[in-house]
């Protein structure tokens, strides 16, 4: 049997774009992580703990754009300005009502590299705090949050322990010389900006790539240096798998992960000169 | 005998700029979605997300831990799944009518045969880059092992195909683009030297060739050995000297065939066994 070109170039297009219509129609054709999708979503918890946004016609926090101003969400969904301001560390000089989503890497520099805050950390944010319905997608990189932010959360927001756990895996540490999270919750007073930009807000990330974070594998804490006999005595048992992430380990091993990243942490800050 | 002009395979060059644009528009579409202003209707994925190569990759990570490598998602394995079909049927035809990173090596190449004529893609001694050519799957096995040992894209930082699409958003690793640079430089002289010497999916791909269903066949009863087919290979395979071509680095092009460049009707043939 013998082809000819035309007859090839029309196999091609069509194993290839019909192969993904196919998958696509099975559900198999993901281009994008959807992470644990059971233990974030809250559609249960929809309605309870939302207030107005949980009833009809509330925003999803899956239609925050880069292009919103912290004014725009904070009107959406109910959430004070101030807090957003707060939970996102802005500096004294932005104002918080204008500032965008997608400006976080202009105040943030720092941060760039695996560890990020963009568009997705604000969805993150919103779902948890107003309760509404989110899965976290990403196609790059996880998503985190600040430490100001994840303070908030757990003291205004119904999260579960997985959230509260994962939340601790994918916080990023920053010093902030400011009222306590109490203070600035719905319900008192709001700081002006002023007032609460006027501290200085200085950033740290403890080292580029060495924190023990929730997409840790023990692939990286070996090659950070970290002894495998440390590695095991701290998780309690042999590493089943160097590419296993270590919060899939705790996970499935009825482990807290926050604890173990903790010790893990610490084991690791001992190689940093 | 037909006459001694080359006719193109239009519908291969079609398919070259589509696929090139169509990845280019994800690409571009990818960063406009980050900004709230994606294209309508077009995939806004992030390359490795439509690359079958981050399929492979991800195998032995996939079959120990049952996770992706990082960056790589499960498109990546339908990819790799369909382009596997292809080159189960027909070889590496991916490498000579999807690939856009091959596609812009061969444009820059007709620039080069402009420049250097007949000398174009005979630079390199065939006794030295016969074991050159071998230099893929000592690539191919490197970026396994790393990336199955680090749970990362062990290629990424090199990768030109992800410079190729990406150098305007400073997200790319400098040795990425000096890759890139260097290809597309020496593409001047040499035909796809990526694809020749360095590709690891081309060297993947290029193992069906040892057993795929179709194949170029040549009719030695009707051949006249002038050897065009020969010359005008873009990856130097001397077809005129065997019967079927199964060579590791055959992309599937057909510009060796009687549709293209022999001048002598159904002698060098894309067909299966028995055919001939």
């Amino acid at each position: 049997m013998e082809i000819r070109s035309k007859t090839l170039g029309v196999i091609i297009v069509i194993v290839i774009f019909g192969g993904i219509m196919g998958a696509s129609v099975l559900g198999l054709w993901k281009t994008i992580s959807v992470r644990n999708p059971a233990r974030l979503q809250r559609s249960e918890s929809v309605g309870e703990t939302a207030g107005e946004n949980a009833g009809t016609g509330a925003y999803h926090p899956a239609d925050i754009r880069g292009n919103h101003q912290f004014g725009e969400i904070s009107e959406m969904f109910d959430i004070p300005l101030e807090t957003l301001s707060r939970a996102f560390a802005l500096p004294a000089d932005v104002d918080p009502a204008t500032f965008k989503n997608q400006e976080f890497d202009t105040i943030y520099p720092e941060f760039e590299g695996e560890q990020e805050i963009g568009n997705g950390s604000m969805k993150w944010f919103v779902a948890l705090y107003t309760s509404l319905p989110f899965e976290l997608e990403d196609d790059e990189e996880d998503t985190y949050l600040l430490r100001p932010a994840v303070d908030i959360l757990k003291s205004h927001a119904d999260l579960t322990a997985e959230q509260i756990a994962y939340l601790d895996a994918y916080t990023i540490e920053i010093e902030v010389e400011s009222e306590p999270v109490e203070n600035i919750l719905p319900g008192d007073e709001p700081q002006t900006s002023a007032e609460s930009g006027g501290e200085a807000e200085v950033i740290e990330r403890k080292q580029d790539e060495m924190v023990v974070a929730g997409k840790t594998t023990f692939a990286d804490l070996l090659d950070w240096g970290v002894p495998v006999e440390q590695i095991e005595a701290l998780i309690g048992g042999e590493i089943p798998n160097r590419l296993m992430r270590v919060y899939d380990y705790c996970a499935e091993n009825g482990l807290s992960f926050g604890d173990i990243k903790t010790q893990l942490q610490a084991e690791v800050d001992k190689l940093i000169p | 005998m037909k006459s001694f002009t080359k006719n193109k395979i239009w519908l291969r060059t079609v398919l070259q700029v589509f696929f090139f644009v169509l990845i280019a528009l994800i690409a571009i579409n990818h960063i406009l979605e980050d900004r709230g202003m994606a294209i309508p209707l077009l995939s806004n994925a992030s390359l490795h997300a439509v690359c079958p190569f981050g399929g492979v990759v991800s195998l032995y990570q996939f079959a120990t831990v049952g996770t992706f490598t990082q960056k790589i998602h499960q498109s990546s394995f339908i990819l790799m799944i369909l382009v596997f079909i292809l080159a189960i049927l027909f070889g590496s035809v991916f490498c000579g009518w999807v690939c856009p990173l091959g596609s812009v090596q061969e444009w820059v190449g007709k620039l080069g045969k402009r420049l250097f004529k007949k000398r174009y893609n005979h630079f390199i001694p065939r006794r030295i880059d016969q074991y050159l050519r071998y230099l893929r799957y000592i690539m191919l096995a490197w970026v396994l092992y790393a990336t199955a040992m680090t749970g990362k894209l062990a290629f990424g930082d090199i990768d030109p195909y992800y410079a190729l699409f990406n150098f305007w958003t400073g997200d790319v690793a400098v040795t990425g683009l000096i890759v890139l640079g260097v290809t597309l430089l020496v593409s001047l002289a040499v035909e796809r030297p990526w694809c020749k010497y360095v590709c690891p999916y081309g060297a993947v791909l290029g193992i069906f060739n040892l057993f795929s269903v179709f194949s170029i066949r040549r009719g030695e009863s009707t051949c006249k050995s002038c050897d065009i087919c020969t010359r005008d290979c873009p990856m130097n395979i001397p077809v005129h000297e065997v019967n079927v071509v199964r060579d590791h680095q055959c992309i599937g092009c057909l510009e060796c065939t009687s549709e293209a460049i022999c001048p002598i009707e159904n002698t060098v043939v894309f067909a299966t066994k028995g055919s001939r």
